[in-house]
């Protein structure tokens, strides 16, 4: 009976569909773009020709604006779908793209395919169907503010010891850590910390070629978004107000971000 | 009877059709700005006006990458649109029409071109439609209605043709002619053809936003 | 440059005090105003550029990356298409982290592949991680004989460190 009533709280259909969530995501997607464009889209198929999923292999299901087909019946039928139509438009909008947004270059009508896949995956994450990879990531982005879960400790000595090795063929390198009103902050991919610390070593390399005036901080250095790619805008949001709030604190001019 | 027929579609219920396209692309028009307004307060939207007009001249013109790589669609929906759209507007019967009910006039094409432009149009529709329907990529995406509304736009100009062709059931052509034309206009609105107005909102938003950011406008 | 550059305003509601810009812009930038001291031509070999849609077909930032390839390379060869139109790494949105749908991934790859083979590259400089990984599934699987860099270290090892030497 509990689990009854809560499934009744949570609009749940008996297949573990939480209707409400996606309904809630469905209108906060629904903005001037997204409504202009599912209802213009002619399917004339001309997006194909933007898409290396359809280049490498011309199947109509890797059609860009087949993509959207989903998302469209998504609202046609006002969220009221299963399980399976969902795990379908997970397949397809996860599974098929890249968002790269070379097929917009393509559609006569301009319209954004990609941000429709966004919206879609959105949908996806409102319904619990969230790749693991993805999820996993975004989990490590939130604790560690990397997706890589590199300590702070661990990040300060990384840039300690790449400024060290610089040092032996560039004596006047430096890399300042929170240094206040400098005109750079400069962010990385959490694997140049990690895993390739000769990228650190190449980045700072350069900008103190270049003599820049750049710093670099000790609490938000990861400008990856593991929220944009998986869709999931409320996490992608708290990741990139991190990053936005040290610039901020720092009073830098511009921020350099890794990708 | 078939008299009756046409002056009640094309005089009242005309009017009402055209009625019902303006307005309908009208609120169409303005729930789309007053959406981007209230999402611009927020963050300003910044629109960069002369890359929004260069997108949409671009892919008015066949200028742009999609005619390089697609000749045959794109002279097929070059000419659809033109000889529809010309034909609609400039053909001298239709002008009278205008002319007796509103008082609206302006240059006619010379009564050639209206079997000229109605069989280009045709031309142009038969290419999309045979496409959509032997393209493998295309028959993946349509849907009943993408080909139910290749019908309803054909219907015009077939009907118009075929009234000027084929004496014998002239009357009748000509009711289907207005008749589908009234629906034609009336379906604009709530359809995909909508893209009529919304095209160039789509075509300026994007080209808009990939001018600001100096990419060009695509 | 999509999250931080262009959401994040929209998804906190508000414009920064500081502008977005990537690495590259960066490099060239202070290239172009004499500051950064790379070597003319220090690669000698073939190489080829892949367009990031993070940097190039997204931000708008080719130019900028052809003042730092022609000046450090001497056989740059572009891909067809390149710049804006060219084809995807196959890596973005997340596909580095998807396991799941790595079949179609590798399978979407095959047009890229085709069109660096076509260069006759030995490197392709990448200036994006999700390329760098993109484009190494890429030539692996199709067995282009290619290497794949990274913009920064390809840049890295061209400059000129004489005004570094001593101690200041």
């Amino acid at each position: 009976m509990v689990v009854h009533a809560a499934a009744h709280d949570a609009d749940l259909s008996p297949d573990g569909v939480d209707r409400a969530a996606i309904r809630r995501v469905m209108r906060s997607k629904a903005g001037a773009r997204l409504s202009l464009w599912l209802s213009i889209c002619s399917r004339c198929g001309q997006c194909a020709e933007g898409c290396h999923y359809y280049a490498s292999n011309p199947s109509p299901e890797h059609v860009p604006a087949f993509r959207l087909k989903p998302l469209f019946e998504l609202y046609r039928r006002q969220g009221e779908v299963d399980r399976e139509f969902l795990e379908r438009l997970r397949d397809i909008d996860y599974g098929t793209c890249t968002m790269c947004q070379r097929c917009t270059m393509y559609c006569p009508h301009g319209i954004g395919i990609a941000p429709l896949v966004h919206a879609a995956r959105g949908v996806a994450v409102a319904a619990g169907m969230i790749p693991q990879g993805l999820a996993k990531g975004m989990a490590n982005a939130l604790e560690f503010g990397n997706n890589l879960g590199v300590t702070e400790e661990e990040f300060l000595e990384t840039v300690e010891w790449q400024l060290e090795e610089l040092r032996e063929e560039m004596p006047d390198a430096d890399a300042p850590v929170d240094k206040e009103g400098a005109e750079f902050l400069l962010t990385f991919h959490p694997r140049d910390i990690k895993f390739y610390p000769q990228n650190l070593f190449n980045y700072l390399k350069l900008y103190n070629a270049a003599r820049v005036d750049f710093t670099l901080s000790s609490r938000a250095w990861d400008s990856t978004n593991l929220g944009l790619f998986a869709g999931d805008v409320p996490t992608a949001t708290r990741l990139a107000e991190r990053v936005v709030e040290a610039a901020e604190a720092l009073r830098v001019k511009a921020l350099i971000t890794a990708e | 009877m078939t008299r009756a027929l046409y002056d009640l579609f094309a005089g009242p219920l005309a009017l009402g059709a055209f009625v019902v396209c303006l307005v309908g692309l009208a609120v169409r028009g303005v729930v789309f700005l007053s959406l981007m307004r209230r999402e611009a307060a927020a963050v300003p939207e910044n629109v960069r006006w002369g890359w929004a007009g260069l997108s949409i001249l671009r892919y008015l013109l066949p200028v742009n990458v999609t005619n390089r790589v697609n000749p045959l669609a794109t002279a097929a929906g070059f000419v659809f649109h033109a000889a529809l759209i010309g034909g609609a507007l400039f053909l001298s019967a239709h002008v009278v029409l205008l002319e007796q009910a509103w008082g609206l006039s302006w240059p006619v094409l010379p009564g050639l071109w209206a079997d000229v432009l109605a069989a280009a149009a045709l031309a142009g529709l038969v290419v999309l439609a045979g496409r959509r329907l032997l393209d493998p990529k295309l028959r993946g995406l349509s849907e009943p209605r993408d080909l139910w509304l290749l019908l309803l736009v054909a219907l015009p100009p077939a009907s118009g043709l075929a009234a000027h062709l084929l004496a014998p059931g002239y009357e009748w052509w000509m009711v289907l002619h207005v008749v589908s034309a009234d629906v034609l206009l009336a379906a604009i609105p709530f359809t995909k053809l909508s893209h009529a107005l919304l095209f160039a909102l789509s075509r300026g938003v994007t080209g808009s936003d990939f001018g600001k950011r100096r990419v060009g406008p695509w | 440059m999509k999250a931080l550059g262009f959401e994040a305003p929209r998804w906190l509601g508000r414009s920064f005090p500081f502008t977005v810009l990537p690495p590259l812009k960066v490099w060239a930038d202070s290239f172009a105003a004499g500051k950064l001291p790379l070597v003319k031509g220090h690669h000698t070999g073939p190489v080829t550029f892949q367009d990031s849609c993070n940097f190039i077909r997204n931000a708008g930032f080719f130019e900028e990356s052809r003042l730092l390839m022609r000046h450090v390379c001497t056989d740059l060869r572009e891909m067809h298409p390149n710049g804006n139109l060219t084809y995807c790494c196959g890596n973005g949105g997340g596909q580095g982290l998807m396991p799941e749908y790595k079949k179609q991934k590798l399978a979407a790859l095959r047009a890229k592949a085709e069109c660096i083979r076509a260069t006759g590259a030995e490197l392709v400089v990448v200036a994006c991680h999700n390329c760098e990984d993109g484009i190494t599934e890429c030539v692996k699987t199709y067995e282009v004989a290619a290497q794949v860099e990274l913009f920064s270290g390809f840049l890295a090892g061209c400059i000129d460190l004489s005004g570094h030497t001593a101690q200041d």
